[in-house]
């Protein structure tokens, strides 16, 4: 054996020898660099997804100063007005003493959408309240990108310092998710812009085909609200302030509403739209029970605690699609989806409550592009 | 997305250096052809199933680039969407649909749309996005 690899490798040429040790050499380097290069290849990818969030940042950046500078001020004062507001965040709630908490983020909620609102009449003065409001969601939009562009960016900086292959790992595996949110965030920007529904839009609409021309009144902070009468019942049909981007606040309407009818409700039904599940269909119309909102907590709170103190059944209806079609133009199926909804809670209220009974009905979302009177003004 | 705004193509140079990638491994693949068939003609059949061999993968190889050009290419090119806005006309109940205007709202009575049939002014019922795939699809349906 030894003797027939002894002439074996007498027969090799010296050119194969290097190949062997060249071999063996590479072998060896691998052993001890594979890692270091896997992280540059990921390192490399971070760094052209970073570009392209940079890419979003600027563009919806630029757009907006374009829209703000329309409406009282120069392009030269927008831009250095936004760039005190870059970076804006909500300290969250000390909720190591649950007590209070709700009670807590709502004011913090409260507190923040007023420095928007003040901010917003300080960046355009010359802009209508329709037009602030969308503006107002049109900034929000561009600051989401930019957190989400710092936060890419933190952990790029970090694993090419540490070169660290688990800060590396775990940023480029999100990679294709954070991107599609970004992407989403960024033709979010141009819905608010020109005024479009978005995909949250569904329930003012159907709250608005509800409506069926009624002349609504303010109920609370920037919602609407106008009794008609379906299907033989008394229906309040409650939805947020409109045609500007505003959600309004539905837990105090609705609240309000119940507890001036000293709990005299028969039954609450809401509409909302809900993130679909990979592989359901897009505009799916599903039924539950529940407060169908989603907002952080303290709506919820208030509906869940007015329904359970007066035993009034909540009613959910949801509208099932992708969370990024609900924050962009709303796509045809769902708009498509309207009568469907309608045709719904008719037959919830034919199936839950007797001819003559009181019903609220709520359409819970952004109402972006959606009046408050099928044709009211012109 | 109106329909001017997001149309983007990829930059020049990442055209060129794919092609010139491209082009240089199709160029390798056929060297390692040539050099295959020849040894094969001399009747060294060892290096001729290498070469032959290698010849294949580099192909294999280009293959792989122009598809992965090609999916680059499609990444590039964001989903173009058109938004259109319906009215219905209270009147004679006339549906209608155009191109979306600033301005436009759901609900809105429109003083500038008139009803095609019957000339009363319309409502807006509807507003909402379409992509061009969407469009080509209901083109399909008879």
């Amino acid at each position: 054996m030894n003797q027939e690899l002894g002439i074996k490798l007498m027969q090799t040429n010296q050119s194969d020898w290097f190949s062997w040790i060249f071999f063996l050499i590479f072998i060896t380097i691998m052993q001890f660099y594979a890692s270091k290069l896997q992280a540059q290849l990921w390192i490399n990818e971070i760094r052209k997804a970073l570009a392209k969030l940079e890419e979003y940042t600027n563009d919806a950046t630029k757009k907006f100063v374009e829209e703000a500078s329309k409406y009282g001020r120069s392009k030269e004062e927008v831009e250095s007005l936004f760039k005190r507001i870059k970076g804006f965040f909500i300290i969250q709630p000390v909720t190591l003493d649950p007590f209070g908490a709700v009670k807590r983020l709502e004011h913090l909620l409260e507190s923040s959408r007023d420095h928007l609102n003040k901010f917003m009449v300080e960046i355009a003065p010359k802009a209508d309240e329709w037009k602030r409001s969308n503006l107002r969601d049109q900034m929000s939009g561009v600051l989401a990108l930019d957190m989400i562009y710092r936060i890419v960016r933190h952990y790029f900086i970090l694993g090419r310092r540490t070169q660290n292959l688990i800060y590396i790992a775990q940023i480029q595996m999100l990679l294709p998710e954070i991107l599609r949110i970004a992407k989403a965030y960024w033709k979010a920007g141009e819905a608010f812009r020109r005024g479009i529904p978005i995909g949250d839009s569904i329930g003012p609409m159907v709250a608005l085909r509800l409506m069926n021309g009624a002349e609504p009144k303010e109920v609370a902070e920037n919602i609407v609200g106008a009794e008609v009468d379906l299907e033989g019942r008394r229906a309040f049909i409650i939805k947020a302030k409109g045609p500007g981007s505003e959600v309004g606040r539905p837990g105090v309407a609705i609240e309000r509403i119940v507890e001036s009818r000293d709990g005299n409700v028969s039954l609450i039904i809401m509409i909302d739209a809900a993130a679909k599940l990979e592989g359901e269909p897009t505009a799916e119309v599903v039924e539950g029970i529940g407060a169908a909102i989603g907002d952080p907590g303290p709506e919820k709170l208030r509906i869940e605690e007015v329904a359970t103190k007066y035993k009034i059944p909540l009613h959910a209806i949801a509208i099932k699609e992708d969370p990024l079609d609900a924050i962009t133009s709303m796509r045809e199926e769902i708009a498509k989806s309207v009568d469907e909804v309608v045709e719904r809670v008719k037959m919830a209220i034919r199936s839950k409550t007797l001819p003559g009974d009181f019903v609220l009905i709520a359409g819970i979302g952004n109402t972006v592009g959606v009046g408050n009177t099928m044709g009211g003004a012109s | 997305m109106s329909s001017n705004s997001n149309k983007k193509g990829a930059p020049t140079g990442f055209y060129l250096f794919w092609i010139a990638s491209m082009v240089g491994i199709v160029l390798i693949s056929v060297l390692f052809f040539y050099m295959g068939i020849s040894s094969l003609q001399e009747g060294n059949t060892n290096d001729a199933i290498l070469n032959i061999v290698m010849g294949v993968a580099g192909m294999g190889i280009a293959v792989k680039v122009a598809y992965d050009m090609a999916k680059a290419r499609l990444a590039y090119q964001e989903e173009h969407q058109e938004i259109f806005t319906e009215l219905y006309c209270t009147n004679c109940g006339r549906k209608m649909l155009r191109t979306f205007k600033e301005g436009d709202f759901v609900g809105k009575l429109s003083t500038d749309d008139k009803c095609p049939k019957c000339g009363s002014p319309m409502i807006i019922v509807s507003i909402f996005a379409k992509t061009p795939k969407q469009k080509a699809k209901e083109k399909a349906v008879p």
